[in-house]
């Protein structure tokens, strides 16, 4: 099973959201280790298409992180849809789930990632938006558990 | 060979291009208001429709037509399909990702937020199709380039085929 976790430039909630479902990521971990994570903040501009492949988990599922802009909602319709016109062949082994992760991404980090584009406060944005998404990390989880089917 | 016409609400231009180009609209003449409000999906799509792909018809060589409502993606939109194809690992020759946005003109814009977003369907109906002929003979341009584009795909890959 492959799960693609989409946000706004997919390296700040999708990479923690991917992490967190690649075992990659537990409750103890400090903003520095959050900002070390494989694609964290990975990002020149504000274009949105990257994606990252940021591990695997026991199970075998891949996780991967995806930017798709600010249009999450439509784009997890729209993969879906796609999917299906490429005849994709749908089994436990073989799946792909979209997550729309954007909402994780709020006021405070979108104004770092302006931030974080001058080199001056790179590392302090980086570290601001780590911190951010820390706090976040008890509900990512839950919803990872839920949606990747974890819980059971 | 899937093509995907799309705009931003999946409701004017993209359904205009799809339409010529599966030859529900004419390709040498203007079409009229009448022929344009009879096609599925013109001036019907809602914000929770963006991002379904709709299918639209068959083109005379068998492509299968589809339409999207992208909304603000722009060029990102094929960038971000086709990185879910790379995930799915499915057959990128088989997609074919035409934006329709660069042949909007500024009235297919105002009726159209005035349509679909306000609801002033009459006035902004009245608008949208004024401009959608303004502009017609460019997405006849548009399908005209997307099909001449696919068929010379199709020879060279037949001419790949021939060497190997």
């Amino acid at each position: 099973m492959k799960i693609v976790f989409l946000d706004q430039l997919g390296c700040y909630a999708a990479v923690v959201a991917a992490s967190l479902g690649a075992d990659l990521l537990h409750n103890g971990m400090t903003p520095l280790d959050i900002s070390n994570l494989p694609h964290f903040a990975d990002h020149k501009g504000f274009h949105a298409g990257n994606l990252y492949r940021i591990g695997n988990d026991k199970e075998r599922n891949e996780y991967y992180a995806l930017g798709v802009g600010s249009e999450g909602t439509a784009m997890a319709v729209s993969a879906l849809d796609l999917l299906e016109l490429m005849d994709f062949q749908w089994n436990k082994n073989k799946g792909i789930q979209f997550i729309d992760v954007s909402s994780f991404n709020t006021v405070p980090i979108k104004i770092l990632w302006y931030l974080s584009l001058f080199k001056p406060f790179q590392r302090i944005a980086l570290l601001q938006a780590a911190a951010v998404l820390k706090k976040k990390i008890p509900q990512m989880q839950e919803m990872v558990k839920i949606l990747s089917g974890k819980n059971d | 060979m899937k093509i995907i016409y799309n705009c931003y609400g999946g409701s004017h231009s993209s359904v205009t291009a799809a339409a010529i180009h599966v030859g529900l609209l004419p390709y040498n003449r203007i079409a009229s208001r009448e022929e344009m409000l009879r096609l599925p999906y013109y001036d019907a799509q809602i914000a929770a429709d963006h991002g379904r792909i709709r299918f639209m018809g068959y083109d005379e060589r068998g492509h299968e037509i589809y339409i999207i409502g992208k909304r603000n993606l722009g060029h990102y939109y094929e960038r971000i399909m086709r990185q879910i194809i790379n995930v799915a690992q499915g057959n990128q020759q088989e997609f074919i990702f035409v934006d329709t946005m660069p042949y909007v003109n500024i009235f297919m814009v105002i009726g159209g937020f005035l349509s679909r977003r306000w609801g002033w369907n009459r006035v902004g109906r009245y608008i949208i199709l004024y401009g959608t002929q303004q502009s017609y003979f460019k997405f006849v341009h548009l399908v005209n380039l997307v099909k001449s584009n696919v068929d010379t795909n199709h020879r060279r890959q037949d001419c790949e085929n021939c060497f190997s």
